[in-house]
């Protein structure tokens, strides 16, 4: 296994997590469409790509990314492409033939510009929402269910909102949802969103919960210790040094928030140490150095303070507050009570638990149910806010 | 004398024997992206890097070695093809661009793809084309079993000529494809992939390339009086330790600007001070490009901020342009988007600036500064001789006044005799009389009055006009302003002011300061 810090992780570099891997399995046997929920970073879209190197049977996996789109025909012209692309689909002889006969029947106008793909003359203007309701009536799967995973879905909706306005960026939530539930066709396929931006979010800001509130949820949670251990121990069986368990215990005590990314970024700055000094076993002098750099890296964790920006006025202030008082009082938490003395004095206490559950989705924030307090979900991010922003 | 003649500036124009013989430094990072490289099955789509690193860092250079090692290697040149995109690439403006001129490349590098250009212009009208050109560039790669790594130099320069969605296409791209992995190299890493609104955020593994250090400089003199068949080399390095190091410091260890301190060397068997004026002359060209580059208005502030060492803030730009600080503000945004200024917080609202290269900032001070300025830069340049070269101070001044009483003051200080010392230390600087050759002694004296923790009346002599300390000891002062950051906002201000060519002598003289309390 390697180091991978940008790329999503596939193959023999994807952490196997069997028990995450089998919930979403569940899920999707139970014909939910699903939301992958978690913070970015946390390896949303390698679970995604293992899904479709590793599909169940009876199961045709495609994946599409559509961070590029910026109007809802696109977004379903890009689905319809990919899926008479999709390589699981065109090894079926039948279902080759039969998605052949259909994009003849359908679309009547079909180039080929290599050997694979099929590409739509830019001279039709057709209706791709239409032509996915039409493919679906009439393909024949042999029993197989389509399984859609949309990369970067809430990216779209930003997209949409943005060029286009909110009623827009509404109408693809709306559209999406009366697809999942068009009982024609809906046994055929079921979606699987995921993306860097929260779709819950985003979807609560526009009021429009209500049009995904059908969809599951799978959390991706972080890593466990045990599954923690296990990501460095595999990581170092590709590496030149050694670190014996007790230091991997302190760089976990450190990370806390175990995310794989923390995981791999912190192993790769001791990488950069290792090949300063060629110190062949690695201890807890180079993981503390190590989470150091990380943190003086201020880049790998600014995002965390622009991508508030999206908030505006009270919601802002009340924000920072909450997070700046965390990450400064000594016992380095908030309480409930605390909090809502905050919300009053920003005037936000009819709105600021919206602001609080996207806090938590957003992975700023875990709150501890039963004490009513909330903390940094990172020790690391505590201190990047602390020593970058509180002070 | 030689110029140029060791591909100071464009190293794509080396044959792989001379590239590969220069290529001395950077073998770390060479290392690491090359083993990467090897490595990868590139089954599915693998890490993309970006070598981040300002103008002559030697990011091109690494680029080209990467590019000679992947053809070069027997089992990599099976299945990967290397192209590389040099600097200045003005025609590519959009995605589809980027892909017609790899697909020139690659019909150069290899009989195989010939005819791929003429493939993709057939479709050049259609809808869609930027995606439909990569779809036959990955085909054809397919087809030959080629795996592209595809290096590109400047890559920000390109990136940022996309409009938002074709970013977000090439993302999509290079988060599907398997065929292709890219290398690229940029001096301002930062605008497009630390911005999390954009695509590129954190999506490219940053290799950052740092000025050389002592090793490293001596390992490129070796080398370089190697290829130029100089050799005394060896004797030179040692003879002129002092003045190496002095200039390493000076210019942030730069290759490119060390590589040209070594042609003054080699050619004079030595570094004397005369020799400042022949490297700025060296420099010029490149600053004069960069100044040239800059709008009016930009230059108007550059101007301003050039002719400190220290950084400076809005205010005092604006007060001294008579522009309102918005305006300035905007100007100072885009100057740092271009890697042309640091920005230095001074808190939550405000900012500093100063000029990023640290030796276009010496040049500048030289080239315009008035005869003050220019004097800073001078008596910069003997503080870090005379640190570096390390000289005891056994050697007693000529003043025998000037010596009685500093050993006096000195004595009275290391036996806690605080007051006397210091009416002594007022009257040594008075006989100094502001003549240089006293100034390592006083620095001396300086730095111990720090050791006994006498940093207020340290400032106080700082302060006094009459003796310039400040322009003469730039870095004992601001290791003071380290000492006596957490008594003051203003000093913390002020210790935020350093320039990068100082951190290094600072932080030694901070030891120093530590080490004499033990």
């Amino acid at each position: 296994m390697k180091i991978t810090t940008g790329q999503a992780a596939r193959g023999e570099n994807f952490f196997n997590r069997p028990i995450l891997i089998n919930k979403l399995w569940r899920k999707i046997e139970s014909d939910s469409s699903i939301i992958i929920s978690a913070p970015r970073r946390v390896g949303k879209t390698s679970l995604m790509r293992y899904i479709e190197d590793n599909p169940k049977d009876k199961y045709y996996i495609v994946y599409v990314i559509t961070e590029s789109v910026y109007d809802e025909n696109k977004y379903y012209k890009e689905i319809v492409k990919a899926i008479l692309n999709c390589d699981s689909i065109k090894k079926k002889d039948k279902v080759i033939n039969s998605i052949k006969d259909l994009a003849k029947n359908i679309f009547k106008s079909i180039d080929e510009v290599g050997i694979d793909s099929i590409k739509f003359t830019q001279k039709i203007d057709l209706d791709y929402y239409e032509k996915f309701i039409e493919i679906m009536r009439s393909i024949d799967l042999e029993g197989h269910k389509l399984i859609i995973m949309i990369d970067e879905f809430a990216q779209t909706i930003e997209n949409i909102q943005q060029k286009e306005g909110t009623t827009f960026a509404v109408h693809l939530l709306q559209s999406n949802r009366t697809l999942r539930q068009n009982s024609d066709i809906n046994n055929k396929f079921q979606f699987i969103y995921t993306g860097s931006i929260s779709l819950e979010g985003i979807a609560r800001r526009m009021d429009s919960s209500k049009f995904i509130n059908d969809l599951d949820i799978v959390k991706v949670t972080p890593l466990s210790k045990l599954e923690g251990k296990s990501l460095i121990n595999e990581l170092l069986e590709g590496l030149n040094f050694t670190m014996d368990e007790d230091t991997v215990s302190h760089m976990l005590n450190e990370i806390k928030w175990l995310i794989p990314f923390y995981i791999q970024l912190a192993m790769d700055k001791i990488q950069d140490i290792y090949d300063e000094n060629n110190s062949c076993a690695i201890y807890n002098d180079s993981i503390d150095i190590a989470i150091k750099n990380m943190i003086e890296e201020n880049n790998k964790f600014s995002s965390w303070r622009e991508r508030l920006n999206v908030y505006k006025n009270n919601d802002y202030r009340f924000i920072i507050e909450v997070l700046n008082t965390i990450s400064i009082t000594e016992v380095k938490m908030i309480t409930y009570n605390e909090i809502y003395d905050l919300a009053v004095r920003y005037n936000i206490n009819e709105t600021y638990k919206d602001l609080l559950n996207t806090l938590i989705d957003d992975g700023y924030i875990n709150n501890d149910e039963e004490e009513k307090t909330y903390t940094f979900t990172s020790p690391i991010l505590r201190m990047w806010w602390c020593k970058k922003n509180a002070n | 004398m030689q110029t140029n003649c060791l591909g100071l500036y464009n190293s794509n124009n080396l044959t792989y024997k001379e590239l590969v013989d220069r290529f001395v430094i950077r073998q770390k990072e060479f290392r690491k992206i090359f083993n990467d490289i090897k490595n990868s099955d590139m089954k599915y789509p693998e890490q993309h890097y970006i070598i981040d690193a300002q103008a002559g860092y030697g990011k091109t250079t690494l680029l080209k070695r990467l590019y000679f090692e992947v053809k070069a290697d027997m089992q990599l040149k099976v299945n990967c093809i290397a192209v590389i995109l040099a600097d200045e690439q003005y025609n590519i403006r959009r995605l589809f661009t980027l892909w017609e001129m790899t697909a020139q490349r690659l019909e150069l590098e290899s009989d195989e793809f010939i005819g791929l250009y003429a493939e993709m212009d057939k479709h050049s009208l259609e809808e869609d084309y930027d995606e439909i050109s990569f779809k036959i560039l990955e085909r054809k790669l397919n087809g030959h079993s080629k795996k592209l790594i595809l290096l590109i130099d400047n890559i920000d320069s390109i990136l940022k000529k996309f409009k938002l969605s074709e970013q977000q296409k090439l993302r999509e791209i290079l988060l599907t494809s398997a065929e292709i992995r890219i290398i690229g190299a940029t001096p301002t890493v930062a605008e497009f992939t630390f911005d999390y609104n954009r695509p590129f955020y954190d999506f490219f593994k940053i290799v950052k390339l740092e000025g050389l250090n002592l090793d490293e400089t001596k390992l490129l003199f070796l080398s370089l009086g190697e290829i130029s068949n100089n050799k005394h080399m060896d004797e030179i390095i040692i003879s002129n330790r002092g003045k190496i190091e002095t200039f390493r410091r000076l210019t942030a260890g730069v290759p490119r600007i060390m590589a040209m301190i070594f042609e003054i060397t080699s050619y004079y068997n030595g570094l004397a001070f005369t020799e400042f004026n022949i490297l700025l002359d060296k420099v010029t060209p490149i600053y004069k490009y960069t100044m040239d580059g800059l709008s009016p208005v930009q230059q108007e502030i550059v101007d301003v901020i050039a002719l400190r060492l220290d950084a400076i803030t809005t205010k005092e730009i604006s007060d001294k342009i008579r522009m309102q600080s918005k305006e300035v503000s905007a100007q100072l945004n885009q100057l740092e988007k271009n890697g042309v200024i640091n920005k230095i917080p001074i808190n939550k609202k405000n900012y500093m600036y100063q000029i990023k290269d640290r030796f276009f900032n010496i040049w500048y001070l030289m080239r315009f500064g008035a005869e003050k300025e220019k004097q800073q830069v001078l008596w910069l340049v003997d503080f870090f001789e005379s640190w570096c070269s390390k000289e005891d101070l056994i050697n007693k001044s000529e003043n025998s006044d000037f010596n009685e009483i500093y050993l006096l003051s000195k004595t009275l200080l290391s036996n806690d005799e605080i007051e006397g010392s210091l009416v002594k230390a007022n009257l040594f600087l008075k006989v100094a009389n502001n003549e240089d050759k006293y100034n390592k002694y006083i620095n001396e004296y300086l730095i111990l009055l720090m050791a006994k923790k006498q940093y207020n009346s340290c400032i106080k002599l700082f302060n006094e006009n009459d003796f310039r300390l400040k322009d003469k000891f730039r870095p004992t002062y601001y290791a003071l302003m380290y000492f006596m950051k957490n008594q003051d906002e203003k000093f913390e201000i002020e210790y935020r002011k350093i320039g990068e060519e100082l951190e290094e002598t600072i932080g030694e003289i901070i030891e120093e300061v530590k080490n004499s309390r033990k």
